[in-house]
């Protein structure tokens, strides 16, 4: 046994053999009173509240939904030209040809969290020629009820509340993907048309 | 995004000409087609309408003043995205409506209390994983009246450029933002809140009332008992009731010293007491589905 070693487990029996000794001492030397110290030990976690709000990716990508209508019609079933349908806006659904779903996050733990949507142009769509098209134009679904998508218009897009899931509903941790599509049930003017769209998560 | 990664492309080539005591002219020649081929794909508008994933902490403020003081503090935002971001901080007017419409604008309004808002920075960049603290000061003019101010700090990604456009079609950019709602009380300002019923259908809500003249909240734990005589914990939103306001609040049931959710059947019988800044509200009544 090396000298270091002895002298650990000699200092470790000394500190256990101290307080022994202390106790017993103050057994014999005091009035055979009982001393007893308690020493709280008092547990404080510290939770922040927060909100934590994902769109789509992470930001090392952009996320611009596209919708490529610029599609061939369905060919002529008789001599007259498309039977009278109009070429486009015959209420075909058409899926987004670039990022037609995005993951939508919600984490907070201070209340109900509200997403309300926003426009840059409240007219619609617009592609630059005074032509637009509205907001409603666009479907939205969402894979979780609990993050339901809201469903856009022009004006007064309702807004959608985060169904707190956690810890009796006072706790919300909630992820969906909103699908987007293109109605396209009207017959526009064409174009390229662009219309931003802003989600803004709050805990009012 | 693709110019980003052409130009890391011809970064690596840089590096590799430093490395190289005497390129080949082949690799030069490479170099240079690289050069060529970065600078042809970095698009001004290829970041618009990038992603956003951010925290904000707090996510609400509610502060007590007096005319003529200053109330200070600061907020911390958090990148947790991948890539270094952008945020712009800007103040906004907000009001939330009984449907549970939150209302922000840009505009002024009268009476509004932004102009008593000073921010440390409009602009805060964050790297990856990373937080920041930013400072806010609310100086209260003396000679204020009592009153509740309410208003947002919008926080958002920088766009960086304009919107790129699709061929021929329909390009919809999305953005994401968070709003810090603040509550700031003046003077001597309360709530009083009171419960006027169940929602007359839908089951799950209480309704309350605000004559006062300052949001309220309730809070607090119920006990429920359901149609087949299970029982209930009964916990309620936190949903602000402005003053003036009635509004409904969810109801949350878990299983009985848990958090557990949990589905009664209805009717469920919902009795106990909640609690507001100022006082007690018992409640006993009965949820019809």
């Amino acid at each position: 046994m090396s000298y270091r070693l002895a002298w650990v487990i000699a200092t470790g029996a000394l500190a256990v053999a101290l307080p022994a000794h202390a106790e017993e001492a103050s057994d014999t030397v005091g009035l055979g009173m009982q001393y007893n110290i308690s020493v709280n030990l008092d547990f404080e976690i510290d939770i922040p509240e927060l909100l934590i709000f994902r769109v789509g990716s992470d930001g090392s990508v952009k996320d611009q939904i596209v919708f490529d209508v610029a599609q061939s019609p369905a060919p002529p079933t008789s001599d007259q030209s498309y039977n009278g349908q109009p070429l486009y806006g015959d209420g075909t659904v058409v899926a987004a040809s670039n990022n037609g779903s995005l993951e939508v996050e919600v984490i907070a733990n201070s209340g109900t969290a509200v997403i309300t949507t926003s426009f840059d142009n409240t007219n619609g769509l617009s592609n630059g020629d005074g032509n637009f098209i509205p907001f409603d134009e666009i479907a939205c679904e969402s894979d979780n009820t609990g993050i339901p998508a809201p469903q856009l218009a022009n004006v007064g897009t309702p807004p959608v509340t985060v169904t707190p899931n956690r810890h009796g509903g006072l706790v919300t941790e909630q992820v969906a993907n909103w699908t987007y599509t293109y109605k396209n049930s009207q017959a526009v003017a064409a174009g390229t048309y662009v219309g931003i769209v802003t989600y803004t998560a709050s805990v009012p | 995004m693709e110019g980003l990664i052409s130009l890391a492309l011809t970064r690596r080539d840089i590096r590799a000409m430093k490395t190289s005591s005497a390129p080949s002219s082949q690799f030069k020649l490479a170099a240079f087609f690289s050069l060529l081929v970065s600078c042809l794909l970095i698009d001004p508008t290829a970041e618009a309408g990038q992603g956003f994933l951010a925290s904000i902490s707090p996510a609400r403020l509610e502060l007590k003043s007096e005319p003529g003081k200053v109330v200070r503090g600061a907020l911390t935002i958090e990148n947790m995205g991948r890539e270094p971001a952008n945020y712009l901080v800007r103040s906004s007017e907000w009001d939330y409506t009984e449907a549970g419409q939150s209302l922000f604008s840009d505009n002024l309004k009268n009476q509004s209390c932004r102009p008593w808002l000073r921010l440390e920075r409009r602009k805060i960049s964050v790297q990856p994983r990373a937080k920041r603290n930013f400072r806010y000061e609310f100086h209260v003019p003396a000679g204020t009246p009592a009153q509740e101010c309410r208003l947002a700090v919008l926080i958002e990604g920088e766009d960086l450029g304009g919107v790129a456009q699709a061929g021929g079609g329909l390009a919809l950019p999305v953005k994401g933002r968070m709003a810090v709602i603040i509550y700031l009380s003046v003077g001597n300002v309360k709530p009083a809140l009171s419960f006027t019923g169940p929602v007359a259908s839908g089951g799950s809500a209480l309704r309350f009332a605000n004559s006062g003249n300052a949001t309220g909240r309730v809070v607090g734990l119920m006990r429920g008992k359901d149609a087949a005589n299970n029982d209930f914990d009964v916990s309620v939103s936190k949903q602000p009731i402005l003053p003036g306001q009635r509004r409904s609040l969810a109801l949350a049931f878990s299983q009985p010293g848990t958090r557990k959710t949990a589905t009664p059947t209805y009717p469920v019988t919902v009795s106990g007491d909640l609690f507001w800044q100022y006082g007690t509200i018992p409640v006993k009544t009965v949820l019809q589905q």
